[in-house]
């Protein structure tokens, strides 16, 4: 029979540490894919999946039983994801979210890769990968979450400390910014109806 | 929200329908005190707009928070206006994109490192004693041991009093530093700073080392190792600078550099045998104080640049 989350934590407590392998185990996955698409490269989400699951359990003693052990792990990823993401854009002043401040397009070469309705159409899933990236940070955490991890939106308002209500209209607000990106596919795609 | 989407009317489409530009709020305000060029009623007017802060919700109404009729009215609407209807739609369509994006694999399986990693937090949590077993056990020569190991020369050099008993306690203790070095394979120093863990420990081994060479340059024994050096690396900046200047260009320019240095070393000495020992302190104060803040910025630098430390 399986452990459950609450078993390995209270396991891992007690001083078993290879009962936090199995948690270890149990969302890597998740959280690469998180910090992957938050972050945009796999070296940056690895060190994240390190960090978290290390920050997790230094911190496993402060873990409330009441709340899922993913959407607590969740919630430090998405923290450290967000720090890294500002320390980045510190850095270096021509983050494309500067690009969209300043007024800029930075998917503009969505429209110039030219007229090769097929090309497009294979790499419509990389069009959105960019476009996704090009989002603010609080837009993109939450279309992260709800729509390629498919949390529900109460999920995404605990973990990110936020109202539902918020969460919803971030999102509605991120899918428009999308909606302006991806216009040249989501035309092509009518067209061809 | 009630009912006030059930009497819906074909609303009168405006320029500014599209939400993600609304015109300021003024500007409607004051547009809706002409009725001469407005026929339509102003609560016709926002419908659209009405509509379209309600989306966000109608579009995550899995949960169906939003009341039936809410719900309803919202659709009654979006089935006679075409832009409000389109808006609905794409945003449908991107959230099936985003869906339609395939998860990543992961790179690797990071149970090993990050396990390896919380026995290092574990051990430099517990001590240093333990540190040497717990690292030997696992086959992996850390660095945390030298760490402590150099934690405990600044101990002995801080609880002693005199310099000549300063003298006596730090050879022992360096020399095994030296030992534990070759031990683990780590043949410079910066590999101390490499260390895997919070900025605590890395501004610890930065102000160790600072103490180490405040220690060095305010001693009499310091003091004294450092006068020699200094004499033996001015004769040795002599005899490369002739070796080096029968090179034509390269080897003159060289020379102007090691003359430059000789008398730098030769000032240095002069310093030393001049001034005397209160202003040396004063000096090795300095060097400490700035290399503990080279170690700082240095460390917090690299924190910076790339995250969290590999393995």
């Amino acid at each position: 029979m399986e452990q459950t989350d609450a078993d390995l934590v209270r396991q891992t407590l007690s001083g078993n540490t290879s009962a936090y392998n199995g948690l270890v185990q149990r969302y890597q996955r998740q959280v690469y894919n998180l910090a992957y698409r938050m972050l945009g490269n796999a070296e940056d989400a690895g060190d994240l999946v390190q960090d978290t699951f290390l920050r997790a359990y230094g911190a496993l003693s402060s873990f409330r039983q009441d709340a899922s052990f993913l959407t607590w792990l969740y919630k430090i990823a998405s923290n450290l994801c967000i720090d890294q993401l500002r320390s980045r854009k510190a850095k270096s002043t021509l983050s494309l979210d500067v690009e969209l401040e300043e007024g800029r397009e930075p998917a503009a070469d969505i429209r110039s890769s030219g007229p090769e309705e097929a090309a497009v159409r294979s790499s419509v899933q990389d069009v959105v990968q960019r476009a996704v990236l090009n989002l603010p940070d609080k837009y993109r955490a939450v279309v992260v979450m709800r729509h390629l991890q498919d949390m529900s939106v109460d999920e995404i308002a605990r973990i990110l400390d936020l109202p539902t209500g918020t969460v919803k209209t971030h999102l509605f607000r991120a899918r428009d910014m999308l909606r302006g990106r991806l216009r040249p596919v989501l035309e092509m795609e009518t067209d061809g109806k | 929200m009630e009912n006030r989407f059930e009497n819906t009317q074909p609303e009168e489409q405006q320029g500014w329908g599209k939400y993600a530009t609304p015109p300021p709020i003024s500007a409607q305000k004051h547009a809706s005190n002409e009725p001469t060029k407005r026929p339509v009623l102003p609560q016709d007017r926002t419908m659209c707009e009405r509509v379209r802060e309600s989306l966000p919700f109608l579009l995550e109404n899995a949960d169906g928070e939003m009341s039936q009729d809410t719900a309803r009215a919202l659709l009654g609407h979006l089935s006679i206006c075409t832009e409000c209807s389109q808006e609905f739609d794409e945003q449908q369509r991107v959230a099936a994109y985003l869906s339609a994006v395939p998860a990543v694999e992961l790179p690797m399986d990071f149970t090993g490192i990050i396990q390896r990693k919380i026995q290092v937090q574990s051990v430099t949590a517990i001590g240093g004693s333990e540190a040497v077993v717990t690292s030997s056990a696992t086959g992996r020569p850390f660095v945390i041991p030298i760490a402590l190991e150099q934690n405990s020369v600044v101990r002995n050099a801080n609880s002693t009093a005199t310099p000549t008993t300063l003298q006596a306690a730090v050879r022992p203790t360096t020399s095994t530093l030296a030992s534990t070095l070759k031990k683990s394979n780590i043949t410079s120093s910066r590999n101390i700073l490499k260390i895997e863990g919070s900025a605590l420990q890395r501004l610890t081994s930065g102000s160790i080392t600072a103490a180490i060479m405040a220690f060095f340059v305010s001693s009499a024994w310091g003091h004294e190792m450092l006068g020699e050096n200094i004499v033996a690396v001015r004769s040795w900046l002599e005899q490369i600078s002739t070796a080096i200047g029968r090179v034509p260009l390269l080897g003159r320019l060289m020379l102007v550099v090691f003359a430059a240095l000789g008398q730098m070393g030769d000032l240095l000495g002069e310093t030393y045998r001049n001034v005397g020992e209160v202003a040396v302190r004063g000096l090795a104060m300095d060097i400490g104080v700035c290399i503990a803040a080279y170690y700082f910025l240095v460390t917090r630098k690299q924190r910076g640049m790339y995250g969290a430390r590999r393995v």
